[in-house]
């Protein structure tokens, strides 16, 4: 099969085998859920309920007039029983389902009304980002879009939600393309998915038969293959400017389960309220993946799994080349939580970082050709100015370079501080 | 459950690969070449490797270490790469003439002047065993290239296949390391094993070895074609040329892996090329009109200072940064 890629990136070991095979699974009702006004990149949401208030599933709770911003929608049946700045917590019955209708299709709609459909579904990328899709779907003055790429690279170890719902419901995914293609106007949909996923190929493949302007392309099994750059690349064959975004080649790229909500969001009338889930690690007594409430704590989640064995050690939110360590198992599912990974003792390294050998490992994985060996030293001594010229901003914090680094340099850690300095000098003046 | 958990930045998972396991698989890769020295040269060559590897090892817990255990003794293994590496470079007849002691110098000289007095592992910016090998060459001129012993069990006192007016070795002999020279001269296979073998494991870049072997075959065409014109012997000669200049003396060695040391080499791939071609035509400048037996040292160490400069003159074009 065609094996298309781009230059750099890593193999690491996938460890998908531990949830690949398990069949999304819906969870059992939490008895409360804790709904963060703020999911994603952009204006947080401002509640439109009470304290006492009774909700049902699906019910906007919260909105803003921002354009950057997803309104936030209840998960359950039940009362509103706080309502603070920073979220709402719901509790309710054991029992809160979602009717599901057939209510429309995209033939009788416009562009326009899909793309307003969207915002009010509060639909986000589901990669992990969160940013608002509708955000996405409006190109600039002056420029738009040509090609649709669905990203179904999954191409961080660990996690298999996106290969399960490309195999279990690609109509979904390939209808949310179509609607993605109508509310754009692009001409062309690829759907792109990694060599070690055969049986998600072969779905899609046989969903889109029927749409000429649909091709699933498959790729190189390699990280960050679906960095949207990388993607794109990969795809087709062309580099997003320096400091630009995808559509200055015509490019809109999104995630295959949001392709799978957009389906869900026009024909069901179903916002964005739960998600799949994907628990896995060795520190999981039974992975799994899992339809999962948004505003369910990890505690509820990772009991669903058996718990954790005694040797757990670290909790990441997402996977484990970009995703977020958690502190403790309050933490809570949002929209953009694409999996729980735990991680045992022996597999949490602590081992004193050394000096740089200038091996040159990190600039030989830099998907984005950059040098992080001088970026990292650069942003640790503050040189600030040398940094951007050796392109600090254009580093996509992959974690390449990190991980191939055998002095155990935090690269992306640094570039990420020298970054985060940088922006805030800027904003003080 | 257990309510405590360790916090940290992405990404979560490393590479297997540290310094250590880097290191001390260079030293595996070094196996063929110390087996073909002690195949040629017998205990004679066991003798220098293990002279200078353990001392290497010494001064390096000296200075690093203060505890006293096998662990801390064997280091990261960077230490052990640099005495394997000069010991491979010195020639044989130091022990039937009793200058077993200049191996122990020479690791003194490579690990304590040469690294640690630039602040150690990563920051040296030259090559610890080529300045252990250079220190003695100057020092001891004699000693060290003015006998060379030929292979096996009743060695008497011969030239290097490199030296003037010498008579040619068969590339065959060569290539498998019937011949007088330095231990680790002797045999062009036991070298290219081990290069491979760093190649497959990607430990080393073939940009370096590539450059390095190209630019000596490029110039020994260009030197056959001006010494003895284009005639009908010429394609003939220049690949005997060629291969003669590959195999002899410490080319191959120093290309595999002297060349390929990754704090003195550059960091940025076109670099890495550049500097490999720059080690081969210095090399051959050397041998063709230094009339120096040994080129490669000098060669590299040369190349060792130009580093900093092309790394800084070769930054890759980062990705969509349109071309100027
Ligand atoms: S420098 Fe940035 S883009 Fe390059 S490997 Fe490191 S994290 Fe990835
Ligand atoms: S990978 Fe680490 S040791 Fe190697 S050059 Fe980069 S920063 Fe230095």
């Amino acid at each position: 099969m065609e094996k298309r890629s781009f230059k750099g990136g890593i193999h690491p070991l996938y460890n998908k085998e531990l949830s690949q095979g398990k069949a999304i699974e819906v969870m059992g009702e939490p008895k409360k859920v804790t709904l963060p006004l703020q999911q994603h990149i952009g204006a947080p949401c401002q509640p439109i309920v009470e304290k006492g208030q009774d909700v049902v599933v699906g019910q906007k709770i919260a909105e803003s007039d921002k354009f950057v911003s997803a309104p936030i929608h209840s998960s359950i049946t039940g009362k509103v029983v706080e309502v603070t700045e920073k979220h709402i917590v719901i509790e309710g019955e054991q029992n809160s389902k979602f009717e599901v209708k057939n209510v429309r299709d995209i033939d009788s709609l416009t562009p326009e009304e899909i793309r307003s459909i969207v915002k009010e579904a509060g639909l986000v990328g589901m990669g992990g980002a969160a940013f608002p899709t509708h955000v996405k779907l409006s190109a600039p003055e002056g420029k738009k879009f040509d090609t649709i790429l669905l990203n179904g690279a999954e191409c961080e170890p660990y996690l298999t939600i996106d290969h399960r719902i490309m195999i279990e419901q690609p109509e979904k995914i390939v209808y949310g393309l179509r609607a993605l293609l109508k509310a754009t106007g692009a001409q062309k949909g690829y759907i792109g998915i990694e060599l070690n996923k055969p049986d998600a190929i072969e779905a899609l493949r046989k969903a889109s038969e029927a749409y000429d302007n649909i091709e699933v392309a498959t790729l190189e099994v390699k990280y960050p293959q679906g960095g949207e750059k990388q993607l794109i690349k990969a795809i087709l064959d062309k580099e997003v400017p320096v400091g630009g975004l995808p559509v200055d080649v015509g490019a809109l790229v999104n995630n295959v389960y949001t392709a799978a909500a957009i389906y869900e969001a026009i024909k069901e009338d179903k916002p964005l309220f739960e998600r799949g889930v994907t628990i896995t690690g060795k520190g999981v007594v039974e992975p799994k993946n899992l339809l999962v409430k948004v505003g369910t704590t990890f505690k509820e989640v990772l009991e669903q799994c058996g718990g954790l064995k005694e040797n757990a050690a670290k909790i990441i939110s997402g996977g484990p080349m970009m995703g977020r360590a958690v502190a403790n198992l309050d933490e809570i599912v949002t929209k953009g939580t694409s999996g729980i990974l735990v991680l045992t003792e022996d597999e949490v390294e602590l081992v004193e970082e050394k000096t740089c050998i200038k091996c040159a490992r990190c600039v030989d994985a830099c998907p984005m050709y950059l040098m992080p060996n001088y970026l990292a030293a650069y942003s640790r001594k503050s040189m600030h100015d040398d940094a951007q010229e050796y392109h600090l901003f254009n580093c996509i914090e992959c974690g390449c370079c990190s991980f191939v680094c055998p002095s155990r340099i935090p690269l992306v850690h640094l570039i990420r501080q020298g970054k985060w300095e940088i922006n805030s000098k800027r904003a003080k003046k | 459950m257990n309510n405590n958990f360790v916090v940290g930045p992405s990404p979560h998972i490393k590479s297997p690969r540290t310094i250590d396991y880097i290191m001390w698989d260079v030293v595996v890769a070094l196996i063929p070449a110390m087996i073909a020295a002690t195949i040629f040269y017998g205990m004679a060559a066991f003798y220098i490797l293990f002279a200078s590897t353990f001392a290497a090892l010494f001064f390096e817990w000296v200075v690093l270490h203060r505890t006293f255990k096998v662990r801390d003794f064997l280091g990261d293994g960077s230490a052990a790469v640099t005495g394997v590496l000069l010991g491979l470079s010195l020639p044989p007849a130091l022990v039937q003439d009793g200058y077993l002691w200049l191996a122990v110098l020479g690791s003194g000289v490579a690990i304590l002047i040469a690294k640690h007095v630039f602040g150690g592992l990563g920051k040296n910016p030259f090559n610890p065993a080529l300045v252990g090998r250079a220190f003695l060459v100057a020092s001891f001129p004699v000693m060290m290239t003015g006998r060379w012993i030929t292979t096996g069990v009743d060695a008497v006192t011969s030239a290097t296949a490199l030296a003037p007016g010498q008579v040619d070795f068969t590339l065959r002999q060569l290539f498998v390391g019937n011949v007088p020279g330095s231990l680790g001269e002797t045999s062009a296979l036991a070298i290219i094993i081990g290069g491979i073998y760093l190649l497959a494991k990607g430990h080393i870049d073939w940009r370096i070895p590539g450059g390095f072997l190209g630019a000596m075959a490029v110039m020994s065409v260009f030197h056959v074609g001006i010494t003895q014109g284009i005639n009908a012997d010429f394609l003939q000669a220049a690949g005997h040329e060629v291969l003669f200049q590959w195999f002899s003396g410490t080319a191959l060695l120093a290309a595999v892996y002297m060349a390929t040391c990754y704090v003195t080499s550059p960091t940025t791939k076109k670099g890495r090329l550049y500097y490999g071609i720059g080690c081969g035509l210095v090399l051959i400048l050397i041998r063709y009109y230094a009339q120096l037996p040994e080129g490669a040292t000098y060669a590299i160490l040369f190349m060792n200072a130009l580093t900093p400069i092309f790394d800084r003159f070769t930054v890759p074009r980062t990705f969509g940064e349109v071309k100027k």
